[in-house]
């Protein structure tokens, strides 16, 4: 096995990790939304169940965007394994191609918290933290796909 | 149709949810510090390192947004908590 094998093999198992953490989080999450719900008293009521649906839905689907990442590594890993120069390439086209379709769904989310963090630094009500996003200019993507 | 009245709960009820959604809020923070430093630990393909530090930086913004919501929910519950035993 190849270096380069064992170490995306590692990285994968790493995010599969991840993913299994936030699995068990979101059932902990949906018990305690539901829970706190049947308490909450009716004027907050709405506002809870609004953010608890959307969070958790964000939950979920971050813990799908780590699963398909993951299972696109352990592809190219298994890839490289054989030694079989075209199953790389489809293997390493295939996660390029995941990753761009990871980062296309994500952005328009990220690009609004950005938006919100500077409107409240606009505002001097600064609650949260910036996004930590670094300074890669996430629309202009390219990620090359080799045939 | 009457709505049923909305059992009250004490705030050592509440308090539970609430250290489950910090608790939560903070598990995911730690993996989307996690995702901030992903990378491969060997020589690899130049693209296959390119997606995977973009990934890494999207994910992690990800992650912080979804921690930052399940620590709101956490806000709400503790001001009403707070309320009540006001």
């Amino acid at each position: 096995m190849t270096g380069e094998a064992i170490a995306i093999r590692a990285l994968a198992n790493e995010i599969v990790d991840q993913a299994e953490v936030l699995a068990k989080q979101r059932m902990n999450v949906l018990t305690a939304s539901a829970n706190a719900i049947i308490h909450l008293p009716t004027g907050p009521l709405s506002e809870f169940a609004r953010a608890s649906a959307l969070t958790g839905a964000q939950l979920e689907a971050y813990t799908a965007s780590l699963t398909t990442i993951a299972g696109a590594l352990n592809g190219y890993a298994a890839a490289l394994e054989t030694g079989n120069a075209d199953a790389v390439q489809r293997a390493r086209n295939r996660f390029v191609a995941v990753s761009r379709a990871e980062i296309t769904l994500w952005t328009p989310s990220i690009a609004a918290d950005r938006a919100k963090a500077r409107a409240a630094e606009q505002n001097g009500s600064v609650t949260a933290a910036p996004p930590r996003v670094n300074d890669v200019q996430i629309a202009d993507v390219e990620l090359a796909v080799h045939d | 149709m009457t709505e049923a009245p909305r059992r009250p709960a004490g705030p050592h009820e509440l308090a539970a949810h609430q250290m489950v959604l910090e608790r939560a809020a903070h598990a995911v923070s730690g993996v989307a510090e996690s995702t901030a430093t992903m990378a491969v630990s060997a020589p690899c393909d130049a693209d296959i390192a390119q997606a995977i530090d973009q990934l890494s930086a999207v994910l992690a913004g990800v992650g912080d947004a979804v921690a930052k919501g399940l620590a709101d929910l956490a806000t709400i519950i503790d001001d009403n908590r707070s309320g009540r035993e006001g």
